[in-house]
């Protein structure tokens, strides 16, 4: 098997027998399944990289040649944010976001009818869907030339289809939903998603928690049921989902001495629930041969290299919000402190307990927990470093604490584990599996945020007048006050198509080489780069690196 | 003193000042029609300090709000005037339309066609609507951006009638048209500072959307229907796009660099011929 397959990482791109293949059962999936693929509105969520998508598309295998199950749609709304510039042009944004969204699901629909053999003309020809869809991707909407597609004359298709191939109902599978961290478009996304829930349509969206903006009409829990998907890694299931995860990815001979190594445990716990992560670490520490997989490297100091260089990615996961949520940049830069000063604190606790007392978690009473404070702990959640408990716990008269679990990679990085500098890979191990749930750091928001005053800590960053550089008076300010100039929040999609290269999660010697031995500079020189003609000139980057480092760019911008 | 007088004070008969005191002139700006909207709301935008509002907010942001519908309103007057005296089109469609011999006896030069629309409320989007189509013989594009920012303009413009008739009490007509729950008490418009600058968000959205659209119905009838008429002559060709240019050309937008694909004029002569296939 070829090194470049074993390592493919989103399920979207992995070919369908693939797909079959390679994936373990997730602990939860029988009843996941079920809510994906039976009436009612449904928001998966987790953090990146969680598998929303692989059982969104299990979802959809399981529905598609079943004449009784639903009729499945899988869409992805990866490419979001590219139409987020037409919001900023004073052309109608919702209007043409709303008009994408539909013609994305007649796409959609097609694409089951192709599987099914099916033909059915719609409202729209799949050629013109194609063609407008992808103008509105290239911000060209005054080049689409389309008769209104709504909400109503997508149903009326959608019951065509449904009664003419004898299915009961329609399942939308809706991915990467709230991908694109546009306000208005998360808003106008979810207003669509609850026009279109019907008895006989069931629209289901992943999401991100924490940074995911609903309409002000849309309600979770009563709108959409949420649920979690996030494989928690205190789990007793969790080991033998990742070794299973392994053992369906990689060559028999390999996964069996994969499996049966401590270090994969370590390994493991430090992805934080995360198969994606698994996979990266691993491909960090593979050997390969002429193209092929040979082996994995699992020495002790390799597997704590891949697994700091996995964490200083998660941060860098973390940080690059800043761009993509400007508004939030002071919350970002707090939250870098807030997360170390917690590891700190976590460290302290654990050096004189026993290795079955260890803590990996921070409780801070909830009268203590701000608005503000939440709001980094949501972001810290989206870039996958800290997992919430569901409920508040209770200590009496000390009150009702919120309790954080930090990420394992974290507390590994910074020796954060029972105190001793260095430790074998069995002892973080035991350290991990054995430790008590009810050993928290209590702590107060005060100690977190360190020096910083909470005004300048959680300060919003809004651009100020692009005339006269006056600040805004507040969030919602359309209007300079000094010179009347209107105020404009400048396209994050293309503050993030001009981002530095350095904003990518990887190394700072690649880094350092691309800049030195290519003319790529800004995220957007990578996306143009001709069939990754520059990439490919640069020392160490062959085909599979220039695929991997457009991937991430591509995902910078989605 | 009689029972008549029994209710409150009486001055008596006051006179108005002198009307000539009353007016002044004022030099005809040679800015486009968006520059001169532009320039009167952000003097109502901020010609009060935001602290001010907070005393204040409800009478004064009122009055300021009744301002920008005012400015909105000249927008149309202005643009429209300009259209009537580009548009060969134009003219003979308005040709039967009946103008108040009052605006024509009194205007001179340039006002003679802005005061073909001296008797016309552009403060609903019904009204605008209807300038359009009948003086222009353009119908605005269904659901385009100017479509929709008609919509939202109505809404503030059934506000301001409570405003400038009512004392900011929403009438039954205007309530029911904003779909207003029913109270027992009556309902008062309120505005503050931020209210008002998000009334000023919608009239600028609404005025850029118009410029856009009349600017391509104009420079359409330029590249196809002007060159069937008898009256065309090929040597004015870019001389009439300049001036249909100059008439929607927002000076401030460019000096902004707030303007999507901002053209000179020779770019636009040879993009437009490109796109019609002249």
């Amino acid at each position: 098997m070829s090194f470049e397959q074993v390592f493919v990482e989103q399920a979207e791109y992995l070919a369908d027998d693939s797909f079959t293949q390679w994936h373990a059962e997730h602990p939860d999936e029988k009843i996941i399944i079920k809510k994906l693929t039976q009436g009612g509105a449904k928001l998966i969520s987790g953090p990146r990289g969680c598998g929303k998508t692989t059982l969104m598309l299990k979802g959809f295998h399981t529905m598609v040649h079943n004449p009784d199950a639903a009729f499945p749609v899988y869409v992805n709304y990866k490419r979001s944010l590219s139409i987020e510039p037409i919001y900023k042009t004073g052309t109608d944004g919702t209007y043409w976001f709303n008009q994408w969204v539909i013609l994305k699901l007649y796409l959609g629909i097609y694409a089951t009818l192709d599987r099914l053999n099916s033909n059915l003309e719609m409202s729209i020809s799949r050629e013109d869907a194609t063609k407008a869809a992808s103008l509105l991707e290239m911000s060209n909407a005054s080049k689409v030339n389309l008769q209104t597609l709504s909400v109503p004359v997508l149903e009326a298709d959608i019951h065509r289809v449904i009664e003419r191939l004898n299915r009961n109902r329609c399942v939308l599978l809706l991915d990467d939903a709230a991908h694109a961290f546009s306000v208005d478009q998360q808003r106008d996304f979810f207003d669509f998603f609850r026009q279109i829930k019907s008895q006989a349509i069931s629209p289901k969206a992943a999401v991100y928690p924490g940074v995911t903006n609903y309409s002000s009409s849309f309600h979770v829990g009563h709108d959409a049921e949420q649920i979690d998907v996030w494989i928690k890694p205190d789990r007793e299931a969790y080991l033998r989902f990742m070794h299973a995860f392994i053992q369906t990815r990689f060559p028999e001979a390999i996964a069996n001495t994969l499996t049966n190594s401590e270090a994969i445990d370590l390994l493991s716990y430090a992805s934080f629930g995360i198969p994606r992560t698994l996979l990266n670490m691993l491909q960090e520490l593979s050997i390969e041969k002429n193209g092929e997989l040979e082996k994995i490297n699992l020495s002790r100091t390799d597997v704590l290299r891949a697994i700091k260089q996995h964490f200083t990615n998660t941060k860098k996961l973390f940080t690059s919000l800043s761009a993509k949520l400007p508004v939030y940049k002071s919350f970002i830069s707090t939250g870098e402190v807030i997360l170390s000063n917690a590891i700190g604190l976590v460290k302290a606790y654990n050096k004189e307990k026993g290795t079955d007392k260890q803590s990996v978690s921070i409780a801070i009473s909830s009268e203590d927990l701000s608005h503000e404070m939440s709001k980094v702990f949501a972001l810290f959640q989206y870039a996958g470093l800290c997992i919430p408990k569901d409920e508040l716990v209770s200590r009496g008269e000390k009150g009702r604490f919120q309790i954080y679990t930090l990420h394992y990679a974290g507390l590994i990085d910074s020796n954060a584990l029972i105190g001793a500098k260095s430790l074998s890979i069995q002892d973080y191990v035991t350290a991990f599996s054995k430790r008590n749930a009810h050993e928290f750091t209590r702590t107060r928001s005060i100690n977190l945020i360190g020096k910083a005053k909470p005004d300048h800590a959680f300060a919003l960053s809004l651009p100020p007048c692009s005339v006269c550089q006056t600040p805004r008076l507040f969030e919602d300010a359309k209007f300079c006050a000094k010179c009347g100039t209107p105020l404009t929040i400048p396209s994050t999609y293309l503050s993030l198509m001009n981002a530095d290269i350095d904003e990518l999660p990887l190394t700072k010697i690649r880094l350092q080489k691309i800049k030195e031995q290519s003319s790529i500079r800004k995220i957007k020189d990578i996306l143009y780069d001709h069939e990754h003609s520059e990439l490919l000139s640069i020392d160490r980057i062959g085909k599979y690196w220039a695929a991997r480092i457009v991937g991430l760019a591509e995902e910078f911008v989605e | 003193m009689t029972w008549q007088n029994s209710v409150c004070m009486s001055v008596g008969r006051v006179s108005c000042p002198d009307v000539n005191k009353l007016v002044v002139g004022v030099p005809s700006k040679k800015t486009s029609a968006i520059d001169n909207f532009y320039s009167s709301t952000s003097t109502t935008l901020t010609k009060i300090d935001p602290a001010f509002f907070v005393n204040y907010g409800e009478e004064i942001a009122g009055l300021l709000f009744v301002g920008l519908i005012s400015s909105t309103e000249n927008y149309f007057r202005d643009i429209l005037g300009l259209t009537l005296t580009l548009c060969p089109i134009a003219q003979a469609h308005s040709a039967d339309e009946k103008v108040q011999l009052g605006s024509l006896l009194w205007s001179e030069g340039n006002l003679q066609n802005r005061s073909a629309f001296e008797f016309f409320a552009f403060s609903s989007a019904d009204n605008i609507n209807k300038a359009i189509k009948n003086f222009v013989n353009y119908q605005i594009r269904s659901n385009g951006t100017l479509d929709l920012m008609l919509r939202e303009y109505d809404k503030l413009c059934e506000l301001r009638h409570a405003v400038v008739h009512s004392g900011h009490i929403v009438a039954g007509k205007n309530a029911i048209k904003l779909g207003l729950s029913r109270t027992k008490d009556p309902l008062k418009v309120r505005l503050q500072y931020a209210e008002l600058q998000a009334a000023g968000s919608v009239c600028t959205a609404l005025v850029q959307a118009a410029n856009n659209e009349l600017f391509e119905a104009l420079v359409t009838r330029w590249a196809k229907d002007w060159r069937a008429l008898p009256s065309w002559s090929p040597s004015e060709e870019l001389a009439l796009l300049k001036r249909i240019r100059e008439a929607f050309l927002s000076q401030r937008d460019a000096k902004n660099n707030t303007i999507g694909n901002e053209r000179s004029l020779k770019s636009l002569l040879s993009h437009v011929k490109t796109a019609f296939n002249i």
